[in-house]
C-alpha cells in the first residue's frame, strides 16, 4: 500500500518537472542510400527531421518570419557533397497575416555525395552533419545537433527505403523529361539598385486543380512583391525586388518552387529558377 | 472619456469590424498614429513625439531571436548611443498572451530604460504590419517612416559583433540630415504572436 503511494507521489513530482522542462519538438537522424562506398559512384545522404504535432520547421525561404533549417556536411578529402535538395514545403498562415513556409510532421533534406575516383584508404568513411533549425508552435525554439554517419565498416547500415519514400516529395527540375509545364521568363533585377521585375509564365500541359508558389528570397534583396496568378492552364509568377546597396547576392539565380495538385488531389512540385540577370528563356 | 481614448476605442472598433485587414507602415509615408500604455500604465502618444526621431522595436521576451539580442544588449546599446540626439526608443509587445506585469518584470530583469508598450490586442502591430520579433521601424522628426525591416543582416546570429546594423546606419543618417542609405530590408525573427 505504502509503496503504491510513494510511487504515485514520485510519478507526480517527475511529471511536474517534465512539464516545466523546455520541450524538444524535433528529432533528427541521418540516412544513407548505401552502406558501401565505391570510387566515383555517387550516393545519397539525408537528414531526417521528425517534428511533433503542432510544431513546424522552416524551408530555405522561411517566409515572413522564422529561420531556414540548415545542414552543413563535412566529408573526408576528395568527397564532394552537393547542395541540399528540399522537399516541396507547406504554407503556414499565422494570425496577423504572417506567412511561413516549411514542414510539419517530417522533412528529409537530401544531398548527393560523390566519392573520389580512386579509392583512398580502405576502411569506414565518416561523414558529419551539423544541423540547425527553428521549431515553432505557440513559441519558437532553436535547436542544433551534430551527427555522424559511418559507411563502409562492419555494421554500417543503409536505409534506401527512406529515399524511395521521399523521392516523390521533391520538386521536379524545370527542364526534366515529362515536365508538366513549359516555363518562360522575362525581366530582371538591375545591379544599380533600382526596382526590377521578373515575370515567369508556366504553360501547363494539363490545367492543374490548384497552384501555389513558394517564392525565393535573398538577404541582399528587398522583395516588394511575389505574386502568383493562375487562369486555367497558364500561371503567371511576378517577382519585384531591388538589390540592397553594399550586400552580396548568394547567386544570380534564385530557387523557387511551384507546388500544384493534379485532378486526383496529389501534390507535386516544380523547381522554377528566378534569374535576376534577365537572361530571357 | 478623453478624446484620445475615444479615438483609440474607435480605432479598435474599426479594426475589430475589419477582421484581419491590416495596415502597413510604408517608407516615405506618415507613420500610423497610436496611443498605447507602457508597462507602468503611462500613455504614450506617437503624435506628441513629433519633432523627435522615434524607433519602434517589436519584441517578445519568449522569442530566441529577441533573447539573443538582449543577451548581446544590441537594442539598449543603440538606444543609449542616440539618447541625447533626440531619438526616442519604444519597444512594442504585441504578444497576445503577455501583459504589462510581464513587460515590467522583463524590463527590470534586462535592465534597459526605454518603455515597453502593451499591445497584446495587436492594434499597433496591425497598423504597422509588424511581422517578426524583432521588426524595426525608424520615424523621422516629421512623423515619416524612413526605415523598416531587420535590426541587422545576421538572422542566424553567426556574425555577432560584426553584423551590419541597419538601424544604427539609419539613425546615423537621419540625425546627420542625410537620406537613409538602406530604407528597407526583410525583417527576421519569430512571427509576432498576434491574438487569433
Amino acid at each position: 500500500m505504502w509503496q503504491v503511494l510513494v510511487a504515485a507521489v514520485l510519478a507526480l513530482g517527475v511529471s511536474r518537472i517534465a512539464a516545466t522542462a523546455i520541450p524538444e519538438p524535433v528529432e533528427v537522424s541521418l540516412a544513407a542510400s548505401t552502406a558501401h562506398v565505391e570510387p566515383g559512384k555517387p550516393f545519397d545522404v539525408g537528414v531526417l527531421l521528425r517534428v511533433q504535432p503542432g510544431w513546424h520547421v522552416y524551408w530555405r525561404n522561411p517566409g515572413d518570419a522564422g529561420l531556414p533549417t540548415s545542414v552543413r556536411w563535412a566529408a573526408p578529402p576528395g568527397f564532394a557533397v552537393s547542395a541540399l535538395s528540399w522537399p516541396v514545403p507547406r504554407r503556414f498562415d499565422q494570425p496577423g497575416g504572417v506567412v511561413g513556409y516549411g514542414y510539419a510532421d517530417a522533412v528529409l533534406l537530401r544531398s548527393t555525395v560523390t566519392p573520389p575516383p580512386a579509392p583512398a584508404a580502405q576502411g569506414p568513411v565518416a561523414l558529419r552533419a551539423e544541423v540547425g533549425w527553428l521549431a515553432c508552435e505557440q513559441i519558437c525554439i532553436r535547436g542544433k545537433k551534430s551527427l555522424d554517419l559511418m559507411l563502409g565498416g562492419d555494421g554500417a547500415a543503409a536505409n534506401p527505403a527512406v529515399f524511395a519514400e521521399w523521392a516523390p516529395r521533391f520538386p521536379l527540375e524545370a527542364g526534366a523529361v515529362g515536365t508538366p509545364a513549359t516555363v518562360t521568363a522575362r525581366g530582371g533585377v538591375p545591379a544599380d539598385g533600382s526596382v526590377g521585375g521578373v515575370t515567369v509564365t508556366l504553360d501547363w500541359k494539363e490545367a492543374p486543380a490548384s497552384v501555389e508558389w513558394f517564392p525565393p528570397d535573398d538577404h541582399a534583396l528587398a522583395v516588394e512583391a511575389a505574386t502568383s496568378r493562375t487562369d486555367g492552364a497558364r500561371t503567371l509568377l511576378t517577382f519585384r525586388a531591388k538589390r540592397l546597396p553594399g550586400e552580396q547576392l548568394d547567386g544570380a539565380t534564385l530557387e523557387s518552387v511551384v507546388a500544384w495538385t493534379d485532378a486526383s488531389g496529389k501534390r507535386h512540385g516544380l523547381r522554377v529558377p528566378i534569374d535576376l540577370d534577365g537572361k530571357e528563356t | 472619456m478623453t478624446l484620445q481614448r475615444k479615438g483609440l476605442a474607435a480605432a479598435l472598433l474599426v479594426l475589430a469590424v475589419a477582421g484581419t485587414t491590416r495596415g502597413a507602415a510604408t517608407v516615405g509615408q506618415a507613420a500610423p498614429e497610436f496611443v498605447v500604455k507602457d508597462q507602468d500604465g503611462r500613455e504614450v502618444d506617437l503624435a506628441k513625439l513629433r519633432g523627435k526621431v522615434v524607433v519602434l522595436e517589436w519584441t517578445n521576451p519568449d522569442c530566441p531571436f529577441v533573447q539573443r539580442h538582449y543577451r548581446a544588449k544590441t537594442m539598449s546599446t543603440l538606444a543609449d548611443r542616440f539618447k541625447n540626439r533626440d531619438v526616442v526608443w519604444l519597444a512594442v509587445n504585441s504578444t497576445n498572451y503577455m501583459d504589462a506585469a510581464k513587460d515590467r518584470a522583463w524590463r527590470a530583469e534586462q535592465g534597459f530604460s526605454y518603455p515597453v508598450l502593451d499591445d497584446r490586442v495587436g492594434s499597433v502591430g496591425g497598423a504597422y504590419g509588424a511581422k517578426t520579433t524583432p521588426h524595426m521601424f525608424v520615424i523621422d522628426k516629421t512623423g515619416t517612416v524612413v526605415y523598416q525591416g531587420a535590426i541587422d543582416d545576421d538572422a542566424a546570429g553567426a556574425n555577432e559583433g560584426s553584423a551590419r546594423n541597419y538601424v544604427a546606419e539609419a539613425l546615423d543618417d537621419v540625425t546627420g540630415g542625410r537620406p537613409v542609405r538602406v530604407a528597407e530590408t526583410k525583417p527576421y525573427g519569430c512571427s509576432v504572436k498576434y491574438t487569433k
